[in-house]
């Protein structure tokens, strides 16, 4: 029975930061959304919209596999990641739905 | 800075807590940080009026996910500490430290609920009412709890006095 | 705990000996040293303002794309804007005289909660379409402000409608202009311009007849019909109404209403009015008039089929001034005058 303190290093620090960096790009794609939305771009930066979601839920998916501490992030990091391919998708159906010229 | 001079009384006793609860070093060093990670989550500047309480409260919830969360691990813990134990080699530790460890397996050995009260109530000696606050229970359920589970301990005590002699 | 040291030893007292006996030296026991015990507290502290920060930074990201999309979808499904497109330009083709768009052309742009929509408006005058000015109307979810218009009309039609600034007038309706003014402007006018002029008759015809019996050389444009109301040129409450009407020809744009298929204008017409029927609140934010009335006019026209009191015309100007030798026509308005483009 060991009740001594032994500083166990950094060993979680690399799979924590996974879904910490998934969290971290999906709100950046996020806030990319958001501008393109309020200054009023017709065309969506595909940047937003699908690779770096695509990278967050990557990184999500190997957080969601780590720590538990780790799994809040990658869970809200895959999470709005999905919201903004489904974004992506409806505003798509939508917009063809609404004054569609050919 | 005051809530933060209050947390950091407690971070000792939080760990004896944890480390009663899941008998392992490393698990309990990690649901500390869990517990103060969530203690700052859910509030950061309100006035509580037992911290040490809620202290206590958070670090059980904190335990009960990871318990929940990481079944098998559990279980697999145990099975070694108890393979440990047969194979006790009563030389090599403190004695107070052995008496300790005898007196955690037993109350491992209980019920959950007469487990979780023994261990608030005796091991860490919070409040009868602090207690069933914690374990979300009533007073007089809490109270056969602990009557039940001290008398079980006592019963395995005295076998293994009488394998002693 | 040790209260009870007066009773006999008992099995709780041997409990709370072992209690303490067991525990003894652990309570003293300290894992942490003071500064990691802060270390672990700031930890916790940072990791949990991180957590609040990042999450809160999320939910306020996620206000602007969710209501959005909510407005898309509002928009979207079941066409609803696309309904509101159609019924704002029908109703210009059946309120504004000789006015005609291009539906393929109308421009969209959706916001929080509402919807802008731009269009350019038409008038042929002579044998060319002239881009006579644009609408531009704000809808807060399906409902509409007023239009902002803006006309690049010599002579533009009162924005707010009386019975004094009517330019077609039913035949038992006084006349509220001088019935030589129109003649005189043509007499005035050069030859070699074309003209776009508002007749109205001295009793009510049928649209066929009225076209049969005009001089060759110069088009029917529209024609304002009789709906029971044109005598009074008010509806039931008083408010002033204008007239109603549809176009004479066949529109060759994409997407006119009147670019019809097998069907005549006449059917359009009514199909067009019972649309704004049953859309009116719409359509009168969109008409000069403040009143359509358009369930007692719609019934009105199917009781006594489709008449005509009025009517634009549009031609070579010299051609428009043999219309003083018709019998039919009543009075006449000069509308716009464009250069020579007849032939």
């Amino acid at each position: 029975m060991e009740l001594g303190i032994k500083k166990k290093a950094k060993h979680k620090s690399l799979p924590t930061i996974s879904g910490f960096l998934s969290f971290l790009i999906a709100l950046i794609s996020l806030a990319g959304l958001n501008v393109a939305l309020l200054i009023k771009e017709k065309v969506f930066p595909g940047i937003f919209i699908y690779q770096l979601p695509m990278l967050s839920i990557f990184l999500g998916i190997i957080g969601l596999f780590t720590r538990k501490r780790s799994r809040l992030y990658a869970i809200w990091g895959i999470s709005l990641s999905i919201f903004l391919f489904i974004f992506t998708l409806l505003m798509v159906v939508s917009s063809l739905s609404i004054n569609y010229k050919p | 800075m005051e809530l933060d001079k209050a947390y950091q009384e407690n971070v000792n006793d939080l760990y004896r807590y944890l480390f009663s609860l899941s008998k392992d070093h490393f698990i309990a060093e990690d649901l500390v940080q869990e517990a103060f990670y969530r203690a700052y989550l859910q509030l950061e500047d309100y006035e509580i009026s037992n911290i040490r309480a809620w202290l206590f409260k958070v670090a059980y919830h904190a335990f009960i996910d990871f318990q929940r969360k990481n079944k098998r691990l559990i279980i697999q813990d145990q099975i070694e500490e108890r393979g440990n134990l047969s194979m006790e080699t009563p030389e090599k530790k403190l004695l107070e430290k052995e008496s300790f460890q005898l007196l955690l397996n037993d109350i491992h050995s209980l019920k959950e609920q007469e487990r979780h009260v023994l261990l608030l109530c005796d091991l860490h000696q919070l409040k009868y009412n602090e207690a069933a606050e914690i374990l979300n229970m009533k007073v007089n359920t809490l109270k056969s709890h602990l009557h039940r589970g001290r008398r079980k301990v006592m019963e395995r005590v005295k076998e293994r006095m009488m394998v002693d002699e | 705990m040790s209260d009870e040291k007066n009773h006999v030893p008992n099995e709780m007292d041997d409990y709370q000996n072992y209690l303490k006996e067991s525990m003894n030296g652990i309570n003293d026991f300290h894992p942490y040293t003071e500064e990691g015990q802060k270390e672990i507290v700031n930890l916790g502290k940072n990791m949990a303002r991180k957590t609040n920060i990042m999450v809160s930074l999320a939910i306020l990201l996620l206000i602007v794309p969710i209501m959005t999309l909510a407005t898309y979808m509002y928009y979207g499904i079941g066409g609803r804007a696309d309904h509101l497109i159609d019924v704002v330009t029908k109703t210009i083709y059946v309120t504004e005289p000789n006015m005609s768009l291009e539906k393929l052309k109308v421009e969209d742009d959706i916001g929080l909660f509402s919807m802008n929509i731009k269009f350019d408006v038409l008038k042929k005058i002579g044998k060319e379409d002239y881009k006579i000015g644009n609408y531009d109307i704000d809808f807060l979810l399906d409902q509409p402000s007023f239009p902002k218009k803006n006309l690049l009309l010599d002579r533009p039609l009162a924005e707010n409608p009386t019975k004094e600034t009517e330019v077609m007038v039913h035949p038992k309706a006084s006349i509220p202009f001088s019935t030589t003014d129109g003649w005189d402007i043509l007499k005035k006018l050069p030859d070699g311009t074309v003209s776009e002029v508002y007749i109205s008759l001295n009793h009510l015809m049928k649209p066929d007849d009225l076209k049969e019996s005009l001089p060759k050389n110069m088009e029917l444009r529209w024609f304002a019909v009789d709906t029971g109301m044109e005598i009074t040129q008010e509806d039931k409450e008083g408010v002033p109404i204008t007239p109603l009407g549809y176009p004479a020809q066949y529109d060759h744009t994409t997407w006119s209403p009147f670019k019809t298929n097998g069907e005549s204008n006449e059917e359009v017409f009514l199909d067009i009015l019972s649309l704004l029927e049953k859309n009116e609140s719409v359509a009168e934010k969109v008409a000069r008039a403040k009143s359509l009335s358009m369930s007692s006019r719609l019934a009105y026209i199917k009781e006594h089929g489709i008449k005509v009191y009025g009517a634009v015309i549009t031609g070579p100007t010299e051609e428009i001034r043999k219309l003083q030798d018709m019998k039919e026509i009543r009075a006449l308005k000069v509308g716009e005058v464009k250069l020579w483009n007849w032939e």
